[in-house]
């Protein structure tokens, strides 16, 4: 099938396959639709039918909420029946530096092992090598659940035959659930990927400032990954501030320090614990770190007052956790929409 | 070579400045600043009239650096004092840059009269009562029903602008969203609007309506129409 779409900036076609959601034919095919979540929550992808037939997946996508019209639907979650002309709101984008064409490709789930007792890493073994920017995600389908999730890379390689992941279990959470349940090593998973926005691309003249609640700090150790590999800390510096509620649920935090070492004047980490006072015993173990009781995000305020210029930030989180650190950034540190990536994970 | 190192210039009475912050202030803090590091002999801070740039400020320009600064707020001034005139090195986020040369106004909805000065005159007819003024949160927002439309009043740091309450894009509450005196941001989809002006910023498709808003007595009254 053949889909249109024309957005302020152009009018674009692309070939869509039966049961394809519109936005991955379009992306696949160079077309960079407008998308955020790509999981059908943000409604960024939002566009409206003018002729031909499609239909939504997903009829209690929480991004619905903006549609306002029976001849609206989100292109992350909907399919083409015959050929289509569409219209979105948003415009086509260049795409990210560093960020390939996402495509739809296979892999194997491997090395599942626990981080804390509610987070879980794992691999996938790709069919096919991928490239992608650092910080970006990949969307995630596994037997015998519907519908993909949303996950960010923790790695960073050219040509990659390894994606890792990290994710937070949530009762009721499918994917989360079930890859706590065990035995799921071997099993084989579906991709689409790269998607995002939210990368860091050297080379770059701008100070790092991360601002990661929990899971969120999975697109920070790609981005660290991808810093540290081109000396970016040789000249800029880099403020990370990890937010979990306690003790026990900080993970990651030797990668940090390793991170850290190999760039000891200018990458600052900082862990902020949201639920209790910072025990001795944590602050004996990373001597390097700073750490400090509160949400992450007043945490990295108080911290980074006075320290904006030149910084370019990225955050990633729970809704209400990115939000209040884009207030901060927008309204204390004032910095342009343009140094602000960020992703949401609802 | 002149008689300063560094020599500052404040708009303190042109028609917009003083309206978007509390430029004499400013100058005194600066002062006071400049004091405090013992380097009254190399810099001064001189009150400035109009740089005719309206609606861009408040605006602090640096000689002979020659580096303008719009929409300087109060809590900017430390950084522009500590990294800009006492060590030299400009401070880049609040740089002015509007890529026109010479003058470049910008139409800005008239500035609500200082209460003592309005207090002798009565509202207009066309002017509707919103709120008092202490019942919008300092350097805040809130939202209220007026003749059943809804008004979001910003308070930018030394004055309140008013606007149409709804996000342009999705119908969401600019209310909960964030603004920096300048920038009024939605956190639904990042839609950004000029305070001054109701235009839109970066990706936004279309601005947002600004109403007159004007201060009498500690009351606030606004002008739906017109």
């Amino acid at each position: 099938m053949k889909v249109l779409v024309t957005a302020k900036n152009g009018t674009r076609d692309f070939d869509c396959e039966p049961g394809e959601p519109i936005l991955h034919a379009g992306l696949r095919s160079g077309v960079e639709l407008p998308y955020e979540c790509a999981t059908g929550t943000c409604g960024t992808c939002k566009a409206r039918l003018v002729s031909g037939r499609a239909q939504s997946q997903w009829l209690d996508a929480p991004g619905r909420r903006y549609l306002k019209t029976e001849a609206e639907l989100l292109t992350c979650q909907s399919v083409a029946h015959d050929d289509c002309a569409l219209e979105v709101t948003g415009t086509f984008k260049p795409q990210e530096r560093d960020a390939a064409t996402p495509r739809a490709v296979g892999g194997v789930i491997r090395r599942v092992r626990s981080l804390t007792h509610d987070v879980v890493a794992f691999d996938v073994d790709l069919d096919t090598p991928v490239d992608f920017a650092a910080g970006q995600f990949a969307l995630l389908t596994v037997p015998g659940i519907v519908g993909a999730r949303a996950y960010s890379m923790v790695n960073f390689e050219p040509r990659a035959t390894r994606l890792s992941f990290v994710v937070k279990k949530k009762p009721g959470g499918g994917v989360s659930e079930w890859l706590f349940g065990g035995a799921v090593d071997g099993t084989r998973a579906g991709l689409f990927v790269p998607l995002g926005r939210a990368t860091f691309a050297p080379p770059l003249s701008r100070h790092v400032l991360c601002v990661a609640g929990g899971s969120g700090i999975a697109g920070v150790m790609s981005i660290l990954a991808r810093a540290c590999g081109e000396r970016h800390f040789a000249t800029w510096n880099g403020h990370v501030f990890f937010g979990v509620r306690t003790a026990r649920d900080g993970f990651f935090l030797d990668d940090l320090e390793a991170f850290r070492a190999q760039y000891p004047e200018r990458l600052a980490i900082t862990v902020a614990l949201s639920d209790e006072d910072v025990p001795a015993s944590l602050r004996a173990a990373y001597p390097g770190f700073a750490f400090a009781r509160g949400f992450v995000h007043a945490v990295a305020a108080e911290a980074m007052a006075g320290r904006y210029a030149d910084v370019r930030a990225w955050v990633a989180g729970p809704p209400p956790m990115v939000d209040a650190a884009l207030r901060v950034l927008l309204r204390e540190a004032r910095l342009p929409l343009a140094d602000i990536r960020y992703d949401k994970f609802s | 070579m002149g008689q300063y190192d560094c020599h500052v210039f404040v708009c303190t009475s042109g028609e917009t400045c003083p309206t978007q912050g509390d430029t004499e202030k400013f100058v005194k803090l600066l002062r006071a600043g400049v004091q405090k590091a013992g380097r009254q002999q190399q810099v001064r801070i001189n009150k400035a009239g109009c740089f005719s740039q309206c609606g861009h400020g408040p605006m602090i320009v640096v000689y002979p650096d020659d580096v303008w600064y719009a929409g300087v707020q109060e809590s900017d001034l430390e950084e522009i004092l500590t990294s800009h005139i006492l060590d030299g090195r400009p401070v880049e986020r609040l740089r002015y840059a509007p890529g026109v040369p010479g003058a470049n106004k910008v139409d800005v909805p008239p500035a609500p009269a200082a209460p003592a000065a309005a207090s002798a005159l009565a509202p207009r007819p066309e002017w509707t009562r919103v709120c008092r003024v202490d019942e919008v949160p300092a350097s805040g927002m809130k939202e209220f029903a007026v003749d059943g439309t809804s008004v979001l009043v910003v308070h930018t740091g030394a004055a309140f602008v008013a606007c149409q309450a709804m996000c342009p894009h999705e119908a969401v509450p600019l209310e909960q969203g964030v603004h920096d005196g300048c920038l009024l941001t939605c956190l639904e989809h990042t839609w950004q609007f000029d305070l001054a002006t109701g235009a839109p910023v970066g990706d936004a498709e279309t601005g947002i309506k600004m109403y007159r808003l004007r201060e009498d007595r500690g009351e606030l009254y606004v002008a739906l129409e017109g």
